[in-house]
This record gives structure tokens, sequence and C-alpha cells, in this order.
């Protein structure tokens, strides 16, 4: 037992140490792709370099962006914080709405915003969106012991009141039992994946449609883009164990 | 019943530079395909690469309308269409100048107002192959590869233009000049954008739309003038044909004409028309309409189906 144990922090100590070099390195790599063409036309990368500090917008939507009264967390609060002290700067948090960062961005005064924003977004047209960081399934969970049903035709399945996802669900011919709390419903769950597999359902393959998870920056800053473009491409594979971390209740 | 024109045939050395001219826009048409496809592959959301993938979509009307053109010329007048078909190619490329024009007029506008507005372009980074390319650097690379073959085609295309004595395809050709030439305004709009400012990629795109506007006002004046019977005149310089006067000149010299008066028209890349001949001697006068009528094809291969008119004064 103790013998494991040791082997355990053992392991963990030399986790931290290659985690450590990984950083070292991705941080002289950002660094190299954050100052090169193509540059900003407002001089966004510049000004984070020179000032290290990053005003980031944030508006509150768990798991992506959570506000519990002290600092701010989430999947994409923590991202950006560890893309900021890559950039050797501090992230310096806005709260607002999604409207005022949007037109803060536009205006050149907000380096980024967060919100979990989707790639569908409307104002694409007015600021800068990077890819897609994350791909978020919609999906229908069955519980455990209960087999995967052919159909959806005529089924009962829980989703959250006030969420578009009841209109997906309808579509499919299901009919859509409208909770509070969808953490504890018996039965078919429509929900995103991961969530899914928290709760220990089975995601099926009637998938309801898909959120594309991007974040926004201010436009035409193509340098800043293609810097944080970067960084979030690298971390794409950190992110499932982030949200898993996140939804812990 | 109709009198049905009579058929014409290119001279042999003349049918064979029309079919290289047929070899080069084929071949103009297959590298622009691939020019299309590689823009759109790589467009994003920048102003220029828009207007250059319209006009290089554009591009391929006139190619178009010359093959297509050909194909029906080819076919010998009818009941239903008495004239022949040789002006064929004037439907298709009017069509295109009208396109053209409109095209480039509201590239124009949609430049302008995001000039006013200040648009800043967004261009994004891709990952290919594992490693992340700023989309600017394959858009500069499409834009190159769409200078070249108008620059090398169209150079070929003009002195074969000027000796099929074909509009449609010396148009295309000066089609092709404004393609790379835009092309290279291109260029210049992303590496503009690379280097951080922002209104270069909308100025290319307006000067872009000039060259657009511009090569649809060309071809519209052509086409309509055609279509209106404009009096010949050069493929180059677009002054007057001189084969009007040649062929005045050759009536003249025949010893039973006082005086000879030409009109002409330009049927596709053939010249038809009236020649009004005043007789000093009325003797024999049908054999001696003939003997002109003949004397038609040795001045100039072009001209074709030429009625000769026996007035009282030409005056």
């Amino acid at each position: 037992m103790r013998a494991r144990l040791h082997l355990r922090t053992c392991f963990v100590r030399r986790c931290r140490a290659v985690s450590a070099a990984f950083a070292l390195l991705s941080m002289l790599f950002l660094n190299a792709a954050c100052g090169t063409l193509p540059r900003d036309p407002e001089g966004t990368g510049a000004r984070v370099q020179r000032y290290h500090e990053i005003r980031i917008g944030l508006v509150s939507n768990p798991p992506w962006v959570v506000g519990t009264g002290g600092e701010p967390s989430g999947v994409e609060v923590k991202l950006t914080r560890e893309f900021a002290s890559l950039l050797g700067a501090k992230p310096k948090w806005f709260w607002g709405s999604e409207q005022t960062h949007m037109e803060a961005l536009e205006q050149f005064e907000l380096d980024l915003a967060i919100s979990g924003l989707d790639a569908s977004t409307p104002w694409s047209k007015h600021v800068g969106l990077t890819k897609p960081y994350f791909d978020e399934k919609i999906t229908i969970g069955v519980p455990p012991g209960t087999p995967v049903p052919d159909g959806l035709r005529g089924l009962k399945v829980s989703v959250r009141e006030g969420d578009a996802t009841a209109a997906y669900v309808r579509r499919k011919g299901a009919i859509a039992v409208r909770t509070e709390d969808i953490r504890h419903m018996p039965g078919l769950l429509a929900a995103p994946a991961w969530l899914l597999e928290q709760q220990r359902l089975t995601p099926t393959r009637f998938i309801l449609f898909e959120e594309k998870h991007v974040m926004a920056v201010p436009p035409g800053e193509n340098g800043w883009l293609k810097c944080l473009q970067e960084y979030l491409e690298q971390q794409k594979p950190k992110v499932p164990a982030l949200l898993a971390r996140e939804a812990q209740p | 019943m109709n009198a049905v024109g009579a058929d014409y045939t290119l001279p042999p050395d003349k049918a064979e530079v029309l079919r290289r001219a047929q070899r080069v826009e084929w071949t103009f048409i297959a590298l622009l395909i691939s020019i299309i496809v590689v823009m759109a592959l790589v467009m994003g959301s920048s102003q220029t690469m828009k207007a250059m993938w319209i006009e290089d979509t554009l591009s391929l009307v006139p190619s178009c309308s010359f093959l297509v053109g050909i194909h029906f010329r080819r076919k010998s007048p009818d009941e239903a269409f008495p004239y022949g078909y040789r002006r064929a190619v004037l439907v298709g490329f009017m069509g295109g100048a009208v396109t053209l024009l409109g095209f480039g007029l509201y590239i124009f506008g949609d430049s302008v107002v995001k000039l006013v507005s200040a648009e800043h372009p967004i261009i994004q980074t891709v990952h290919l192959f594992g490693r992340p390319i700023w989309l600017g650097w394959l858009m500069i690379a499409a834009l190159v590869y769409s200078v070249v073959p108008p620059m090398v085609l169209g150079r070929m295309k003009i002195p074969l233009a000027a000796e099929l004595n074909d509009k449609t395809l010396h148009v295309s050709a000066e089609l092709n000049k404004g393609d790379w030439l835009s092309g290279i305004a291109g260029v210049l709009g992303i590496v503009g954008i690379a280097f951080g400012v922002w209104w270069a990629d909308a100025a290319a795109a307006a000067f872009i739309s000039v060259e657009i506007v511009k090569d649809g006002y060309v071809n519209l004046r052509n086409s309509v003038s055609q279509l209106m019977n404009r009096r010949p005149s050069t493929v180059e310089e677009q002054e007057e044909d001189p084969a009007i006067d040649k062929l005045q000149k050759a009536l003249e010299q025949l010893d039973w004409v006082a005086k000879a008066r030409v009109r002409l028209r330009e049927d596709g890349d053939v010249l038809t028309g009236e020649a009004f001949i005043e007789p000093r001697d009325e003797r024999d006068l049908l054999n001696r309409m003939a003997q002109a009528r003949e004397l038609v094809g040795s001045v100039d291969w072009r001209l074709h189906d030429v009625s000769m008119v026996p007035v009282r004064s030409v005056d």
C-alpha cells in the first residue's frame, strides 16, 4: 500500500516536471507565433506584451464561465488564464453581458471575450472568432441497464426547462418533459454528451445538435487571433478533462 | 421560301489558326476552373478574394462564348436563319458583359462601404497537416497561381485574335490582362493585411472592381456596336477596317464601273454587306456583275455574301 502511494506521488511529481517543461516549450513556441506576421492593425498583441495585461470580458455561462463571488472559474476562464500566463501577462476580468462585451471588442476596448460562445453566433460579422476548440454534442442518454431504443418516436425525454433542447427533442418525434433540475431524473435525458457521461448515462447516436465552442477577439486583429488560435489548438485534447472537473457537483 | 445565304468556309491557313485558338481557350478554361476551385477553398471572409473569385468566374464567359460561338457559326444558313449563325457568339457575349458590369459595380459599392465603415477584415489560421498556417499566405499562393495562366495564355491569344479578326477572342485576351493585373493587386491587398494595414483588402478589392467594371463596359460596347451594325473596325485599334476601301477601289478599277460605294457590317468574324455599283456601260450587266462578285473573295478572305447592287447613281 505504502509502495503504491510512493509510486503515485512520484508519478505526480514527474508529471509536474513534464508539464512544466511542456509549458515552457509552448511558451517559447507561442512567443514565436505571436510576434511574427500577420500583424494587428490596432496592435492588440503588442499591447499585451508591453503592459502584461489581457482585458477579458466574461459572461456567466456555466460550466464555461462561472462566477463564484471571488475569482471567476470555468473551462474558458481556466484556458484563458493559462494563455495569459504563457504570454507573461495577467488577465483583467470584466463581468458583463454578451451585447456590451461584443460592442467593446468591436471598439478594441477588450482583448478577448468568453461566454461559452458558439461558432454560429451572429456576432461573427462584427468581431473575430477563433476556430472551434471543442465540439459539444447534445444527445440523448440512456440509464445503465436500459436497452438503447431503436427510435425516439413517442418516447419521453427529460430536458432542462427554458432550454432550446426541447425543440430538438420534439423534432425527433419524442415527447419533451421539461424539468428544472435534470440531474435527478430517471429515464432518457437530453443533454451534452459530457454531462450524460458524468451522470453515468450512455450517450446514444441520436445527436440533437452540435455547439462548436469558440472565443471572440477584436475584429481584424489577425496576429492576436492567430496567437490565441494556436494556443487553443494545443489545448484541444485537455478540454474534456477540464469540463469533467468543472461539472463536478 | 427564303433566299438562304451561301455557306462560308475559312481559308485552310486560317482554319489552322482557329484550331490553335480553340486549343488555347480549352487549356485556359481548364486552368481557370482549377483556379476558381482553389480560390473558393481559401476565400475566407476577405473582400479581395471575393472580388477575385467573381472576376475569375466571369472570365469564363468570353472564353466559353468564343468556343460556343465557333460551334454554332459552323452551321450553314438555313430556312429559319437565312443569314446564318455567324453572330451566335454575340448572344452569350452580351449577357456576359451585363453580368460583368453589374458585379463590378456591386463589388465596388461593397468595398467602398467597408472602407468608409472601417471594417477590419479577419483572416483565420487553419491547421494543415498538423501545422498552423495563416490563411492569408494560402490566399497569396492561390492569387499567384491565378496570375500565371491569364498572363501566358492571354499573350498567346492576342496575335491569334488579330489573325482571325475575331473580336470575341480579342476581348477575352484583353480580359486576361485585367485578370492578372487584379491578381497582383489582390496579392498586395493580402500582404497589406499581413502587415497590419486593415484597409488594404478593401482598397485592393475596389481597384479590382474598377477593372471588372471596365471589362464589362468594353464588352458591352463591343457587343452593342456589333448588334447595331457598326462599321467594321480593326481588332486592335478599333480603326476603320481597310477592307471597305480595298473593295471599293478594286471595284472602281473595273473598266465598266464609273463609281462604287461599299457598306459593310461585321457578322461575327466575317464581313458582309452591300456594294452599290454605278456602271459606265450597261451592256452585258448580268455577266459583269458576276465578275464583280468573283472579285470580292480575292480582296479579303473575310468578305462573304456581299450583295452587288447596280444603281443609277451612287451619290
